[in-house]
């Protein structure tokens, strides 16, 4: 169920629940006032008949029980037989009314009042007419109230022993009041639903405008459960539905740019892998080929050692590459490294050793330039691979004979070099993968294009950046710089 | 005469083990290394110079995709040979006007079989006769003679030894030559070509011509030097023998 029907149900009930019990309240609240009064009223009226019969029967003589009974119904019908009726003991004397009283049953019943039937409201101590009953009959439909006294004859001649009592009895229909009273429930019953129905159109409307931006909300939920991560929900609003809304727009911004993020790291990782592929299919087809042609074709043994010996070379590479790889795609996973202070002298002297014997092949000599020792923070063993990498890049790219100075300066290590030299344009983008300026010629030499893909991702995890100035035919000087622009 | 093949590939290894491969075939392989050299060259010769062109598609001087206008207006059908095995990149050389395209890595059979394909739809060399010593095989006659006298076979016989006749000295697995004969793969049936090679040999004495290779298969073996040496296979053999003087200069 919709939260706009449950609320409007919720208050429709309780709103009908709620004003029909107070009218239930109300209406019998008024309805006990007017029986009230008019018990009241015919309370005062029997007392002053009672009183006035009372004072017209001292002054009559009777002597037997007839007598008794003729005086009294004649003083009766004179004048007290409205709404009355009289009786002698339980029996009836005088009686106009359409009705018949029980009286045995009524002057039996327990002689105090009925229980919803209070006798006074003023503090009128009930005692004072011990005599006097109440009683809320219903005679068929219709309801009447019952009073009656007994007449007081003690001051009259005849003995009080041989002569029952006499009593007057008054009753009042009261139908009317209590068929205005359920006449009016149900007029308030019948107002109140109109009510509630009303109450409902326009809370529902209300609702409507109130939920309206939660719609908008799952709206956007679901475009950006579908991809659109762009989508937004507009409302500029200061109450808790605009809370809501910025929050979520907040939630939406951060997802787009993760899965922009990752977005970019996948394409990045498609096109290294589509990269590998690619460099992988080159050695493949010479492996496959040679491996086919030692198998298939009978050569000169010049031929097959020539076969032999490029298969195991195309291997050499393919592993150096795999090692590459994976260090590669290590380090781009890292974000930070354990550092150490590394002394550039030591990093320097290790390099030299390290690449002596492919610079001693080749007649380069190797210089250190580093007028005062420091120490870079960092992991000696990538920084070292960061310097061989550079000096073997700068061993291929420089004639015999020349010589590559490494510099340690206060901003940092770097590798110079008297080769070729890179071209202009293709600096910005020899740190990519696989990217080769002269495939032919670094495929010779046994490059697979990682070194400064490797290069540039050990500077940056050493808070550095990779710092190329070259010109073709001059030489390159190439290192890293730490602290720089961070 | 044999086919005169451009073979324009800039990795050293690959061109040399194709050349390798196509000399065996029997054809006269002409490598190039990069394309502004091959470029240059075409200006300088004479128009039917070459049958065939295996081009790779990334050159160092010129690619393979600006070359092939070059190639087409000398009338040499080409074959891309290329690491790249996007779609795009295959239906541009073939709408560009290339005859095949192959994808690195590949077998060298399968190399062999598309350039026969191309060479035989351009009708550039139709052999019409076969020597092998002193057997004569006509493929379109569908006729075996030996010292002049006919031998007769069966014609899953026959295709069986033209296709070791027409790939000599190069070993064909039993599979291939299932897959060649009936187009299909047998399971467990490659005896059966066991049993066609026992019987070619025995009809035509070819016992110690062709050759059983262990785990492969079978080769026809017919060296030039062994039987009467034409000169171009002479000059070919050369080649062979002497490693890394396959320039272009060189060539006829």
């Amino acid at each position: 169920m919709k939260l706009k029907t449950k609320i409007t149900l919720t208050s429709v009930c309780l709103l009908l629940l709620l004003s029909q019990a107070f009218s239930i309240w109300n209406l019998s609240r008024t309805q006990e006032q007017i029986i009230e009064n008019i018990r009241s009223y015919e309370y005062d009226r029997l007392s002053s008949d009672v009183w006035r019969f009372n004072k017209a029967l001292a002054a009559m003589e009777f002597h037997d029980i007839r007598s008794a009974k003729y005086a009294a119904r004649t003083t009766f019908s004179s004048g007290y037989s409205e709404n009355a009726v009289l009786y002698y003991d339980n029996e009836e004397l005088y009686n106009l009314s359409p009705y018949l009283f029980d009286m045995t049953e009524l002057a039996d019943s327990p002689n105090e009042p009925a229980q919803d039937m209070p006798l006074s409201d003023s503090g009128e101590p009930v005692v004072t007419a011990p005599q006097q009953n109440v009683f809320l009959e219903e005679a068929g439909s219709r309801r009447l109230l019952i009073l009656f006294q007994d007449l007081d004859v003690s001051d009259t001649d005849y003995s009080p022993n041989s002569l029952g009592t006499l009593r007057l009895l008054h009753y009042r229909d009261i139908t009317s009041v209590y068929q205005s009273g359920r006449l009016l429930f149900f007029q308030g019953m019948i107002v109140a639903l109109l009510l509630s129905i009303l109450l409902a159109v326009l809370l529902t409307c209300v609702l409507r405008r109130i939920l309206a931006p939660f719609y908008l909300l799952r709206d956007a939920a679901k475009r950006i459960a579908e991809g659109d991560y762009e989508k937004r929900v507009e409302r500029p609003g200061t109450d808790e539905v605009g809370e809501v809304s910025q929050s979520f727009n907040q939630m939406a911004e951060r997802i787009e740019e993760h899965i922009r993020a990752l977005a970019e790291m996948n394409e990045t990782q498609r096109q290294l892998i589509g990269s590998l592929a690619h460099e992988l299919k080159t050695p493949m087809t010479g492996i496959q080929g040679y491996a086919e042609l030692l198998q298939r074709v009978s050569l000169p043994p010049v031929k097959q050692a020539d076969a032999l010996h490029y298969i195991e070379e195309e291997c050499i590479r393919l592993s150096r590459l795999s090692a590459k790889m994976l260090l590669l795609t290590d380090l781009s996973r890292e974000d930070t490294i354990e550092k150490s202070p590394c002394p550039v002298s030591s990093l320097f002297s290790q390099a030299k050793e390290v690449t002596h014997y492919r610079l001693k092949e080749k007649g380069i000599r190797l210089q250190t330039d580093l007028e005062e020792d420091f120490s870079i923070q960092g992991d000696a063993d990538l920084l070292l691979s960061f310097l061989t990498n550079l000096i073997d890049n700068a061993c291929k790219a420089s004639p015999p004979g020349s010589s590559i100075r490494l510099i340690g300066a206060d901003s940092g290590i770097y590798v110079q070099d008297e080769g070729i030299g890179i071209p202009p344009d293709e600096i910005a983008r020899i740190t990519e993968p696989f990217y080769m300026v002269n495939k032919s010629r670094s495929r010779k030499q046994g490059g697979a294009g990682l070194g400064l893909s490797l290069c540039h991702q050990i500077a940056r995890l050493h808070g550095g950046c990779l710092e190329i100035k070259s010109s073709p035919e001059e030489g390159t000087r190439i290192g890293m710089q730490i602290n720089c622009g961070v | 005469m044999p086919c005169k093949i451009l073979v324009i590939e800039d990795e050293e290894h690959i061109n040399e083990l194709i050349c390798i491969n196509l000399e065996t075939a029997g054809y006269e392989p002409v490598p190039f290394f990069d394309g502004a050299a091959l470029f240059s060259h075409l200006q300088e010769i004479p128009a039917p110079s070459y049958d065939l062109a295996l081009l790779d598609v990334m050159l160092p001087g010129k690619d393979g995709f600006e070359l092939l206008p070059e190639l087409q207006a000398q009338q040499i059908p080409v074959i891309f040979l290329t690491a790249r095995g996007d779609l795009h990149s295959k239906v541009k050389g073939l709408t560009d006007g290339a005859e095949d395209y192959i994808v690195k890595p590949f077998e060298m059979l399968e190399l062999l079989v598309r350039v026969e394909k191309v060479l035989s739809r351009f009708q550039k060399k139709v052999e019409d006769c076969y020597r092998i010593r002193d057997v004569e095989i006509f493929p379109k006659e569908r006729i075996v003679q030996k010292a002049g006298t006919v031998i007769p076979f069966k014609p899953m016989e026959f295709d069986c030894l033209l296709l070791l006749v027409r790939y000599k000295n190069i070993a064909l697995s039993r599979e291939q030559l299932l897959q060649m004969l009936w187009g299909v793969e047998f399971d467990g049936e490659t005896r059966t070509i066991d049993v066609h090679v026992g019987r070619i040999r025995k009809k035509l004495g070819f016992q110690d011509v062709i050759k059983t290779v262990p785990r492969i298969g079978y080769r026809l073996e017919d060296r030039p030097e062994e039987e009467l040496p034409s000169p171009a296979a002479s000059h070919m053999t050369d080649q062979t023998a002497a490693p890394s003087t396959d320039t272009p200069e060189e060539s006829p």
